[in-house]
């Protein structure tokens, strides 16, 4: 059977409501046998793009049984997915015939990288392995008397990834880059499973809670859990509330749904194209010198 | 006061320093930190040292902290009383998020540079009578009324609820007046 191709619009660095275009094009007809995503005309990649991504060629290779090829890509693109090891993923799922040279490999050193590359996380020791990777590289990112900040990051970082292992049933992937503004650090975290969805979780414990995807997401974020019984349920609400402080945010996606937080309020959107699993985008701002 | 080092932890739960992370090790870790509590004697304190801890996340310290401070709340383990020492501003942070989270009635006492301050859920009029403890090194209910200008009933009910919370020790004697109550900080 030929090869189907998929061209990607530039549509991986904006916010996360503009990677949902992604999202649509895996839902066609054409879905079947061998896929090339085509992204000749991405330019940029933000990490919620990139995970994205990711988690598109995880779907279509479950949809197709077949590993799904990147093409079009352009130099510093290619660069950048290789950077942050997004073919070393998995080739079964994801790989590019597209030639690179490797003198514009980007660096790796720690002290310079702002990136700190696609993780997958299956365990907790996998939760705990990156928090220390995470929290080595964060004193590059930052300076010595910001283990404040670098403190609140590593939870989100744990927080996040925790509900993966502890409810989503898949193995998922994070990645976190930093970004330097004129008068503060942007932390840009994203995490995604190909799981059961915070909708799934949440039935099996409490039964049919609401009509609407999101909300699910609202009940996850006001506290309620996944687990029986009176304890759980402070990950996604401690998340918010670190994320939102200093004009940060927090994006959850989960299968139809989508929730949208912020220190102004939240915005959800309902009736999203499908897409299994939760994914989410966190941006954590430091408002301290770096 | 009795002191448990939380870097201890790392080893007993087999994790790489220096953050306390994740549901299943506070729930791991819940019967150590009980074991130790129970080893203090009664009438003292267990200090739970957060040297070298960078941070504990909200998950952990629902199942550890918090679930041991509830327990002293509701007197499952007798007259003992707990105090974090020196917790990072990031862990105090989730400390405070997952009893409101929780909703939880319970309060922590924090050791920060042998300065003492409560977290979490304290009503107002507990505050003050607990920073006016704090203040003297050791009040009873009379000094509390006088201070406050507030009947004695109204002074002793506010220190019993705070020992009852186990926020505030307390000395009996017997006085010529009756039995009286000296409230301080736990030693």
């Amino acid at each position: 059977m030929s090869e189907s191709s998929i061209i990607v619009s530039d549509s991986l660095c904006g916010m996360p409501d503009t990677v949902e275009m992604l999202f649509t094009l895996l839902g066609g007809p054409s879905i079947r046998g061998s896929i090339a995503l085509d992204l000749a005309p991405v330019t940029w990649i933000h990490p919620y793009g990139a995970i994205s991504i990711l988690g598109s060629c995880r779907y279509l290779r479950q949809l197709t049984r077949k590993p799904v090829r990147l093409t079009g890509l352009q130099t510093h693109i290619h660069a950048y997915l290789r950077r942050i090891d997004f073919f070393k993923y998995d080739p079964e799922t994801v790989y590019t015939t597209d030639l690179f040279h490797s003198s514009c490999e980007l660096g790796r050193s720690s002290s310079s990288s702002n990136v700190l590359e696609l993780f997958p996380i299956r365990t907790s020791e996998d939760v705990y392995a990156v928090a220390a990777r995470a929290r080595r590289i964060l004193t590059y990112w930052f300076d010595k008397n910001s283990s404040y900040n670098i403190d609140k990051i590593v939870t989100l970082l744990a927080e996040a990834c925790s509900n993966i292992v502890d409810h989503s049933g898949d193995t998922g992937v994070v990645i976190v880059q930093k970004y330097d503004h004129k008068h503060y650090v942007e932390i840009k975290l994203a995490i995604s499973d190909l799981g059961r969805g915070i909708r799934q979780s949440l039935i099996a414990v409490h039964g049919e809670l609401s009509n609407t995807f999101t909300g699910y997401i609202e009940q996850a974020l006001a506290g309620l859990s996944a687990r029986s019984g009176q304890k759980g349920g402070q990950g996604l609400g401690a998340i918010q509330r670190i994320a939102t402080e200093n004009g940060g945010s927090l994006y959850i996606r989960s299968e139809m749904g989508s929730v949208l937080a912020q220190a102004t309020g939240t915005v959800a959107q309902d009736n999203l194209c499908f897409f299994p699993g939760t994914q989410i985008a966190i941006t954590f701002r430091s408002l301290s010198a770096f | 006061m009795r002191q448990f080092e939380m870097t201890r932890l790392f080893i007993l739960l087999n994790i790489v320093g220096p953050d306390l992370l994740l549901r299943n090790y506070g729930r791991r870790a819940f019967p150590m930190l009980e074991q130790a509590l129970l080893e203090v004697p009664p009438g003292q304190a267990l200090l739970l040292d957060f040297a070298s801890i960078s941070v504990m996340d909200t998950s952990f310290a629902d199942e550890t902290v918090l679930e041991l401070a509830l327990g002293l709340a509701q007197n499952r383990y007798g007259e003992r009383w707990m105090v974090l020492e020196q917790p990072s501003p990031a862990t105090i942070d989730n400390l405070e998020g997952t009893i409101a989270r929780r909703k939880a009635k319970v309060a922590l006492l924090i050791n920060e540079s042998h300065h003492m301050r409560l977290i979490g859920h304290v009503e107002a009029n507990l505050q003050e009578a607990w920073q006016l403890v704090c203040q003297r090194g050791e009040l009873t209910a009379r000094e509390l009324a006088d201070h406050f200008e507030l009947e004695i009933n109204t002074a002793s009910t506010r220190l019993h609820k705070l020992y009852q919370a186990r926020l505030l020790a307390r000395h009996e004697e017997i006085t010529p007046a009756g039995r009286q109550h000296t409230y301080m900080l736990p030693a």
